[in-house]
This record gives C-alpha cells, sequence and structure tokens, in this order.
C-alpha cells in the first residue's frame, strides 16, 4: 500500500511537469475574465475623481456663486451611465434567462450581442472623438490640420486598451507556467489515458484513502500496483492539450469600451475644471440687460470655429480671436484654483499680439457667463445658423432684402463674437450654458416637428396612392344594407309613387342574403321552458375497507410447449349439447332440497 | 498479516470475478451454437441479464431476435414464457385471471390462473402490437418484480428479465411504447443484418439435417450470485461523475447538452439512465478483468442504455436524426473528468 502511494505521489509530480502547457491553459482561461476587470479599474478610479472634483466645485461655490451641474459633467454621468447600463441589463436578461433554462432565447440573445455591445461603445467613442476635436482645436493656433496631440492620444488610447489586457494576461501566464502545477488526479489521469490504464491508477488512488475499502476495491488498489511501476519507468510524448477555451471574450470588450471612454474624458479635464470655476464666480451683479433682444445676443465663440476664421483675413478678427484664449486664461487666474494657476502660466506664454488684449480682457472678466458657455457648449454657432435656416424655410413670404440684410448681420456677428459672446445669451440669472442648451433643444424639436410633418404628409399621400391604384373598386362599393333593407346613405328620401319593389321612383327593396341575416328584427315564436335549476349533487363520504391479501408463490409449471392466452373450445355438435343439457337439468334436480 | 489478509481477499475477489467471465463466456457459446454472429445483441442481452435488467429488442424480421431469447432461456434453464402480442390481447391475458373450476366434490370455485408473465425470462414477442393498456400491465412486473390481479399480489421469482422484441418497419396496428415503460428496459439492442461471410453459416444450421442442442450451462441460482457479484464492483467518483454528465447531456437545455440534443430532444433520460450505464459499466468492467469501473466502460454501454430513454421531437424526425447521432454528440462533448484534452 505504501509502496503504491509513493508510486502514485511520483506519478503525481511528473504528470504536474507533463503538464504544465495544461497548467498554462488553466491560468489563461482563469486570468481572461479577469482582464475586463483590470480595464475597469482605470475608469472607475476616473469617474470617482471626477466626482471629487465636483463636489470640490460644489463647496467653493456654496459661499454666494453658482454652480452649474450641466457644465461639470452631465454627459459624463450620461455616458458613464449608459456606458454601464446597456450591458448591465443585457446581463442581468442572459443571466434570466440561464436560470430559466430559455435556451433559444439565450442562444439568439448571445447572437445579437455584438450589436449590443456596440451600442454601448457607441457613445462612449463619440464622446471621445468630440472631446478629441475639441482639444485638437484649441491648440489649433499654431498649427491647424494633423495636430501631434491628436495622435498622440489615439495612439496611446490604442496602446493602453490593448496593451493593459495583453500584458495581465501574459504576465498571468508566465506565472502560470512557472510555478502553476495541475491537480494530482489530472496528473494521474494522464497516465491513466495515455497508457490505456481504464483508470486504474485514478481508481486506486482514490480507493487508497478510504478507512474501510470493500473487497472489491482492494482488489483494484492492488491491479493498479504493477500498472503505477510501469507507469513511472514510461516516458510520455506528444500528449494532446485541448486549446483554451477563452470565451468570455465580451467582458474585457465591454470594460475595454469603457477605458477607450474614459480615456477620451481625461484629455478634457482642465476645460471642465475651468468652467466650473468660472461658472461658481457668476455674481447676482452680473446680470444681462433683460431689454436686451434675443437677436441682439452674439452667440459664442468655439476654438475651431476661431481657427476657421483665421483663414478667412478680416480687419478686426483675428486680434479679437487671438486675444480670447488669454482672456480665458486671466479669469481662470483670478478664482485661485490650482488648476487655473498652472493654465494662467500657459496662457501668459501666449504672445499679445494686439492692443485690444487688454479690453478683451475686461470685457471678458464682466460677462464671465457668455465666455463659459463658448467653452462648453460645441458647435454652438452652427446649430444656431441651422436654425434660421430653417426659420427662413418656414417663412417663404419673407422678402429678399430682408435675407440679404440677416446674412449681412450674421457675418458681422460671426466676426465680433469673440468680444461680444461676453455679454451673455440668457436674460437675468440665466447661464449661458443653459440657454445654449435650450437653443439646443429648440432646434432639434424644430427639426423633429418638420419631419413628423413630412413623414405624415408622405403617409397620406402613400394611402392615397394605395386606395385609388390597389383598391381602385373600394370608394365605389355601395354601402352595406341597413335593417330597412334599403342601401343606406342611398335614397333616404323615398318616392311618394314608390310601392318598394322597385316601382316609379324608389328603390327596390332587396329580397337578397340580407334578408336572411339576423339583423332583420324577427319575432321569436318559440316558448321557452322554465329552468329547472341548479342540480344539487350530494356527496357521501365513504371509508374504504380495507382486503386481506395472500400472496402466492409462482409455481413450477414445467415447459410450455404453445403460446398461452387463449384457451381452445371445441364445438359441440347439438346431440351433445343436449345430453349435457340434460346431464346438468338432472344434477340440478337431484341436488333440490324440495324434490 | 495485513499483506496476507488483503492478498486472500484479493484472490477470492478474483476467483468471483473470474467464475463471472467463465459463466458469461459459457452462456455466449451455447447461444453461439444457434446464432450466428450478432456477438454484440448477445452480450448485451446476457449483460441485461446478469445486471438484472430487461431488454427489448429491436429488427426487422428475421433476424433471429426471438431465437436469441430462446436460446438464452435454454442455456440458462431458467422457466420461459412467451407471449406473443396482439392488439385484442388484454391484460388479463399475460397476468392471469379468475376462472371458474370444478372441484372434487362436483362444486364450483373461483381460482386464479396465472398467466405468462409469471415465469422467470419472458419473451415479449412483438411487443408494440398490443395496445397501451396491454403494454402497461407489464410496468409493474418489470419494476417491482411482482404482479397485482385484483386483490391478489404474486411475487415474481428472481431472476425475472423481459426481453421484449419489435419491428421498427411495419407502423401498421402497432402502437409505440410508452415513455414510463421505454424507460423500464436497461438496454435496447438494434439486431442488425448478419456479415456476408455469415450467411453461409446460417445457411448451414437451420436448413441442414444436423439438429443444434442447447445444453443448460448454468441455472437461476448463480445468475442471481454473479448478479450480487457485479453489484460489488466498484465504482470511483470520476465514473460516478462521468455517468452523471452523460445523463444529464440528455436532457435539452441542461448545462451539459449539447447544441443538437437541445434541438432534437423532446426528453431526456431520467435517473433511471444512470442506474443502467452503473450496472451495465459494472459487467463490462468484470468482463474486462478489472475490479472497478472505468469511463471506457461507461462510454461502451451508453448507446444501449440511453438510445432508447432519448425522446427525439419532431424536427428531429423530418430531418432523420437519429438517437445514437445525438449520444455520439453527447460522447464527444462530454469531457471524462480530469481530461486535459
Amino acid at each position: 500500500m505504501n509502496e503504491l502511494r509513493r508510486n502514485l505521489d511520483l506519478l503525481a509530480r511528473k504528470g504536474s511537469r507533463y503538464l504544465r502547457r495544461f497548467a498554462l491553459k488553466g491560468a489563461m482561461e482563469r486570468a481572461w475574465p479577469l482582464v475586463g476587470i483590470v480595464a475597469l479599474l482605470f475608469p472607475l478610479g476616473y469617474f470617482g475623481y471626477r466626482c471629487y472634483e465636483v463636489y470640490e466645485a460644489f463647496q467653493a461655490t456654496a459661499a454666494g456663486g453658482s454652480f452649474g451641474l450641466v457644465s461639470v459633467g452631465w454627459g459624463l454621468l450620461w455616458t458613464m451611465l449608459i456606458a454601464l447600463l446597456i450591458p448591465a441589463a443585457f446581463w442581468l436578461l442572459l443571466y434570466y434567462l440561464e436560470s430559466r433554462r430559455y435556451q433559444s432565447a439565450k442562444q439568439s440573445l448571445a447572437r445579437a450581442w455584438p450589436v449590443v455591445f456596440l451600442l454601448a461603445i457607441a457613445f462612449p467613442v463619440g464622446y471621445f472623438v468630440s472631446y478629441l476635436f475639441q482639444v485638437l482645436g484649441q491648440y489649433a493656433t499654431v498649427s491647424y490640420g494633423f495636430s501631434p496631440f491628436l495622435s498622440l492620444a489615439v495612439l496611446l488610447a490604442v496602446v493602453l486598451v490593448v496593451a493593459i489586457p495583453l500584458v495581465f494576461i501574459g504576465l498571468w501566464a508566465f506565472f502560470g507556467f512557472s510555478f502553476g502545477r495541475v491537480d494530482r488526479q489530472t496528473s494521474i489521469a494522464l497516465f491513466d489515458r495515455e497508457l490505456g490504464l481504464k483508470d486504474r491508477l485514478q481508481s486506486a488512488d482514490e480507493f487508497r484513502v478510504k478507512e474501510q475499502a470493500t473487497p472489491f476495491e482492494q482488489a483494484a488498489i492492488s491491479d493498479a500496483m504493477p500498472h503505477a511501476e510501469q507507469a513511472l519507468q514510461t516516458r510520455l510524448a506528444n500528449i494532446e492539450i485541448a486549446k483554451p477555451a477563452m470565451d468570455t471574450i465580451k467582458w474585457p470588450l465591454v470594460f475595454a469600451a469603457m477605458f477607450i471612454f474614459a480615456l477620451g474624458l481625461s484629455t478634457n479635464g482642465l476645460q471642465f475644471e475651468k468652467s466650473t470655476v468660472e461658472l461658481a464666480m457668476v455674481s447676482p451683479d452680473d446680470h444681462v440687460d433683460p431689454n436686451e433682444s434675443e437677436e441682439d445676443v452674439k452667440p459664442p465663440v468655439f476654438p475651431d470655429e476661431k481657427s476657421t476664421e483665421q483663414e478667412v483675413p478680416e480687419p478686426d478678427a483675428p486680434a479679437a480671436e487671438e486675444q480670447k484664449p488669454t482672456e480665458m486664461k486671466k479669469a481662470t487666474e483670478a478664482t485661485n484654483s490650482e488648476s487655473s494657476l498652472a493654465q494662467s502660466d500657459e496662457a501668459q506664454s501666449v504672445p499679445q499680439q494686439t492692443s485690444e488684449s487688454g479690453l478683451s480682457a475686461s470685457a471678458s472678466k464682466q460677462n464671465q457667463p457668455g465666455q463659459a458657455a463658448s467653452n462648453i457648449a460645441g458647435l454652438g454657432n452652427e446649430k444656431q445658423k441651422k436654425e434660421e435656416e430653417v426659420a427662413e424655410k418656414k417663412k417663404p413670404n419673407q422678402s429678399k432684402p430682408e435675407k440679404e440684410n440677416k446674412s449681412k448681420e450674421e457675418e458681422k456677428d460671426d466676426s465680433a463674437s469673440g468680444i461680444a459672446g461676453g455679454k451673455g445669451t440668457g436674460s437675468g440669472r440665466q447661464s449661458a450654458s443653459t440657454e445654449m442648451l435650450e437653443q439646443h433643444s429648440r432646434s432639434r424639436e424644430d427639426d423633429f416637428d418638420q419631419d413628423v410633418d413630412q413623414e405624415s404628409d408622405d403617409e397620406e399621400d402613400e394611402e392615397q396612392e394605395a386606395a385609388s391604384a390597389a383598391k381602385p373598386m373600394l370608394n365605389q362599393r355601395k354601402a352595406p344594407v341597413d335593417r330597412q333593407l334599403t342601401p343606406s346613405g342611398v335614397g333616404f328620401e323615398e318616392d311618394e309613387r314608390a310601392n318598394g319593389r322597385g316601382g316609379p321612383g324608389g328603390l327596390k327593396k332587396t329580397r337578397g342574403v340580407a334578408a336572411m341575416l339576423l339583423g332583420v328584427p324577427m319575432p321569436d315564436k318559440l316558448r321557452s321552458q322554465i329552468n329547472v335549476g341548479r342540480i344539487k349533487v350530494q356527496r357521501e363520504r365513504s371509508i374504504p375497507i380495507p382486503n386481506q391479501v395472500q400472496t402466492a408463490n409462482s409455481e413450477n409449471r414445467g415447459q410450455m410447449d404453445d403460446s398461452v392466452g387463449t384457451f381452445s373450445r371445441t364445438e359441440l355438435k347439438p346431440w351433445m349439447r343436449d345430453v349435457a343439457k340434460k346431464y346438468f337439468l338432472d344434477l340440478r334436480q337431484n341436488n333440490n332440497p324440495d324434490n | 498479516m495485513a499483506d496476507q489478509a488483503t492478498t486472500q481477499v484479493d484472490s477470492a475477489v478474483a476467483a468471483q470475478a473470474g467464475h463471472f467471465k467463465q459463466v458469461f463466456h459459457d452462456i455466449r457459446a451455447e447461444v453461439q451454437k444457434m446464432m450466428v454472429g450478432q456477438t454484440a445483441v448477445i452480450d448485451g442481452v446476457l449483460t441485461a441479464l446478469l445486471a438484472g435488467g430487461h431488454v427489448l429488442l429491436e429488427g426487422v424480421p428475421g433476424l433471429g431476435k426471438t431465437m436469441i431469447v430462446r436460446c438464452l432461456s435454454d442455456a440458462v434453464h431458467l422457466h420461459f414464457s412467451r407471449i406473443q402480442f396482439t392488439p385484442d390481447m388484454m391484460p388479463a391475458d399475460i397476468q392471469g385471471t379468475m376462472v371458474l373450476t370444478e372441484t372434487s366434490g362436483g362444486g364450483h370455485e373461483l381460482t386464479f390462473q396465472q398467466g405468462p408473465l409469471i415465469s422467470n425470462l419472458i419473451l415479449a414477442d412483438e411487443i408494440n402490437r398490443a395496445t397501451p393498456k396491454t403494454q402497461s400491465a407489464l410496468l409493474e412486473a418489470m419494476q417491482e418484480k411482482q404482479v397485482t390481479v385484483g386483490s391478489r399480489t404474486i411475487q415474481l421469482e428472481e431472476p425475472y428479465c423481459v426481453m421484449a422484441t419489435q419491428n421498427p418497419v411495419e407502423q401498421e396496428g402497432t402502437y409505440p411504447l410508452p415513455e414510463a415503460q421505454l424507460d423500464r428496459f436497461l438496454f435496447k439492442l438494434i439486431v442488425g443484418y448478419p456479415e456476408e461471410h455469415e450467411y453461409a453459416d446460417i445457411v448451414d444450421r437451420t436448413t441442414g439435417s444436423e439438429e443444434v442442442e442447447i445444453k443448460p450451462v448454468t441455472d437461476g441460482k448463480t445468475i442471481l450470485e454473479l448478479r450480487d457479484v457485479a453489484r460489488a464492483v466498484a465504482v470511483p467518483q470520476n465514473v460516478k461523475s462521468y455517468a452523471v454528465h452523460l445523463v444529464m447531456a440528455t436532457q435539452p437545455e441542461s448545462r451539459y447538452a449539447p447544441e443538437s440534443v437541445s434541438k432534437y430532444t423532446l426528453l431526456g433520460s431520467s435517473p433511471r439512465g444512470v442506474q443502467g450505464l452503473m450496472l451495465a459499466g459494472k459487467v463490462q468492467a468484470l468482463l474486462n478483468d478489472r475490479f472497478a469501473v472505468s469511463t471506457d466502460d461507461v462510454k461502451t454501454v451508453a448507446h444501449g442504455v440511453l438510445r432508447h430513454r432519448l425522446i427525439l421531437n419532431f424536427q428531429a424526425q423530418a430531418t432523420n436524426v437519429t438517437p445514437d447521432q445525438l449520444i455520439d454528440d453527447i460522447l464527444e462533448q462530454v469531457k471524462t473528468p480530469h481530461a486535459v484534452n
């Protein structure tokens, strides 16, 4: 027994060495789901950091400043929610189906997974790309076009997203390969399989540790001893090991998507912070003139637009636009925030090219909400243009000269937006950012209304076409016959001379199928019987009486030659029947006590 | 001292296992005096007899299904009765009924006339020709080894084995066996056509003047002893797990079921399937000179044990998917415990 134990121990160690590749496979299979968790660490950490910043900004403005969550990170929150909720809901549904064993539904959902994954990743990636372009515009004062920063960010994102999981798996696999050991039973099972021992070694190893082994278990142990010694002296070659089953590829992909999203947000960290602080510095005195009309409000200018206008030389615009970063940095400087200090240092390095910089700086200090809006809401000016174009389309009676005048005004507004944006777009204490969002939503609603109107018109046209072409006789069909046996809607006013049978003037009453319908009132000629009422059912409870059952053992009946089941009966002749009848009648008569 | 005791135990167990194998081969040799070929079917029938199960033989007419059972009954010297199932047969025809008999004094009394079901070895020929009502009369006898008629319960004598045959081709006037009835059979064996070289032997043995005599080589008592030996065979945990996984893999929507099973199966195996795999696997282990069941033994008997427990759906019947194909899928998909490939 001890010898067998020693041999099996040696076999287990030997098998473990053979199965290093198997340990590597197991390590990779175990590591693969964790890749998703590793990829999740960064987004979660960043999310926590952003929440802390929001909290700090809120605390800083508690003394009297205003605080707008919109400027701080609704986009961040929504993106985070969407990226988390869609996969979470999907996996909850899958879990539910798994528990209910709806195999077919589960398989169809699994097939739909790529679509769900695309849904989950679309918004974060779009968010990321939009911010990258904003960053590109912000830094495009030096060279517009393909920015080195953009390529670096994208490269960094791709490298991190791909490299972190791979490095993680590689490290895990390395340690699994170096230090991992397969379990004892697997090692022994390897020799059973390779040497064709029919599980003898596994069985012996299991029965060996039993306290009270049955005779057959002891015999199995003894049977395995020579095979164990033989296995120790055998060198295995060409061991087949299955490929790693890393079918949980869905999880890392989801978290990789979130990682991309988080990386995209991280490039915009300073911008968020700046806008938060600027909003916090709004005081009740900095309100905009309520009498100012909406047309006088100048839309804010964005960095990319500013750079666009650099290509089109205008007399005053370049100076004002180049001044804008300096204004922002100075305004930020006034908030005593550490991060804004860092940015103001950068801003001071920007050369001040025109003498109007001081004026613009003071203007920005007085009209910070507008500036903040220009930093936050993207593409607002273009949206406003589109909105006005839609409005023009809605007003076909507007004269041409008016349009020309308006377009000229727009050009002026665009050229002066860098300075005049500081006036603010809202009235009273309404922040510029919220005003811009409202404009976005208004323009979207208008677009949506237009689309809906157009769709409804199209549907009506299609219905008319279908009614006239596909069903040509539908409109000409006569109305059904009413209860008075006259076609409804036709000939309501009967001629006085009409006789009801197609006489002069009147319509002939139908005697067709309609007369046989139940719609025609008919007197009931049948007299019904009175219902006997509900039938009462009385139930009596009876107690079952147990019967004594006698068991009978089967008896030896000997070998049967013929099939059993039918009993042959010979057909009696008439005289034999008479004899038998007479015999039984006599027998009955003799046994009768009365006789 | 301990080693000596172990050696004695081993030798006793080895003797039992050797006797088991010897009797098995003797019976097979006697049956093969008459039967040509069909070795797998004969082994399956003998395995079921020694494992304490019942067998359903399926094959087209003329392949020797009835002959196998008749030869077996002659070889094992058991009480044998044959029931030819017909559509008008009633349960009383096979279980027995009360008949009016004449007493010695000239009077009459009702006595129980036992049916052909009360025997040791039952040949239920063309069982699917009987109505479900009559087929159901076998349920109690096959599972509880007793027959109840009215208020009388008759314990059937062991060894008790029902060997039923059915014809898969003739569907006119036949009644498919209910699932409860199918589940009670340990094996469903498919009797196929003989090989080319076997036809000459068949002709010689059946059309010649020489009569083949089958001698009894064992009896009911020995069969019961061998059943106890088979039940004592050890089963390691990995084999139990593997058998359970195989049976669960036949159940659609289970975690081990291959896609083909979920797609084509209406009903999977019951726990009787695991019992069948274990019992038949033990017999296989003894026949292969081993004292513990291996996963290979379970694989060997998987087709016979599981094929009639898989109830296929209409889609499978429409696409000609057979239970054997699904069992092949299961054996391929379900890995043995601690396997590395």
